[in-house]
């Protein structure tokens, strides 16, 4: 299948869920809380099928790539542990959002100066790749820019769908990918300059 | 910069689209969500009941209810009137005011003048005591009875009267012997006394 047309197939998709509306969305997602709460493993694997990929970008633009999945792993069982703490429902995103945020600072806080030291020798031996480059220059931006940009960039997420997972306004996903595109331009820039 | 294609992937932007392509291999792989972790219960431990408040609120009562009853029993109990007869309260007279207007009393005739002596039913007022406890049933005397002896209670009598008798006799001598030696007392010392003088 040509890439325009699974492009298409995934806008339509996206389509159809924004056309669902706020209420019903939120409806759900407090059904699948309650679910889990309850009990229901369904649910949470439900969970972490809607959210894995966002708390993956989030985390990966902190952490180095080898440590991602685990971390994300961490991020459902805390979430899981803690899922009595959620008071609302319906930020569930923005919860599972700011556990991922947290779980990457707290990897940094135990982590050895011997796993520091293997990173930086890893990004120097596959520096050479494009991927690693903008990967590099994606990182080094604000943390409002980079997420944003690795969820829409790395994890193909719309706008949209990164505002509805996020809990961030759709306003502020299209300022901060705006604005970090053009700062990735300009590193990018001055790196392809070099 | 197509700024559609960045929100939403509608139109196209190579760069953009590039930059998907490169980033691609970081992207998420589908993994099998974590193994949840064993649900802990919560074991909610029941109180113990704690026998020693419990016997100490006992004692406190059973100590509480005791004090209450003798507390009762020591309370003085004002205006108790004993006695069946005695209780009608008589009410006090108003007192007798001389008045020179007023017409002249009646003759209060002595008993001793009537012809006919009058019935006088004697009230015996029990003054209320002043504590319960005070008051103390009097336990009328036994009067003399008529005594009738037997023979050996009468000899029996004798020989008691007689032993009596001998008893108070041989008192008196050594009463006498007391007096005398006394007396032999004084007069030895007086005559020591005398001597002296």
């Amino acid at each position: 299948m040509p890439d325009d047309e699974m492009t298409g197939d995934m806008f339509l998709f996206v389509r159809t869920e924004t056309k669902a509306g706020p209420a019903e969305t939120a409806r759900a997602k407090a059904g699948l809380v309650e679910r889990i709460s309850a009990g229901d493993e369904d649910a949470f694997g439900e969970l972490y099928d809607r959210y894995a990929p966002m708390a993956h970008g989030i985390v990966l633009s902190r952490v180095p790539r080898d440590e991602v999945d685990d971390i994300v792993q961490e991020v459902f069982i805390s979430a899981y542990k803690n899922l009595g703490n959620l008071r609302d429902k319906n930020a569930i995103g923005a919860w599972l959002a700011m556990i991922a945020r947290n779980k990457a600072t707290e990897y940094y806080r135990r982590a050895k100066p011997a796993d520091e030291l293997s990173e930086d020798l890893t990004q120097k031996n596959d520096a050479r790749t494009e991927a690693n480059e903008i990967m590099a220059a994606i990182r080094t931006l604000p943390n409002t820019f980079k997420e944003t940009l690795m969820l829409r960039l790395v994890e193909g997420m719309t706008g949209q769908e990164i505002a509805e997972q996020t809990g961030l306004a759709p306003d502020s996903v299209r300022v901060n990918l705006h604005r970090g595109m053009k700062m990735l331009r300009e590193k990018l820039g001055i790196e392809v300059k070099r | 910069m197509n700024e559609e294609y960045l929100w939403n992937k509608t139109g196209d932007d190579a760069e953009i689209e590039g930059l998907e392509k490169a980033l691609k291999a970081f992207s998420y792989k589908q993994t099998a969500p974590p193994e949840l972790p064993a649900k802990t219960l919560v074991l909610v431990e029941k109180p113990r009941e704690n026998f020693f408040k419990r016997g100490f609120a006992l004692a406190f009562a059973a100590a509480f209810v005791i004090v209450l009853s003798v507390g009762w029993f020591l309370i003085p109990k004002r205006n108790v009137v004993v006695g069946g007869d005695s209780a009608n309260v008589i009410k006090p007279q108003p007192a007798l005011v001389y008045q020179a207007d007023a017409p002249p009393a009646p003759m209060i005739q002595s008993p001793a003048q009537n012809d006919t002596p009058a019935i006088v039913t004697v009230r015996h007022i029990v003054r209320p005591t002043a504590k319960r406890t005070n008051i103390v049933a009097i336990k009328p005397k036994a009067k003399d009875l008529p005594v009738t002896l037997t023979a050996e209670e009468k000899y029996a009598y004798g020989q008691l009267m007689l032993a009596l008798s001998i008893t108070e006799s041989k008192l008196k001598i050594v009463r006498d012997a007391v007096a005398g030696n006394e007396e032999m007392k004084t007069s030895v010392e007086k005559g020591k006394n005398l001597y002296q003088k």
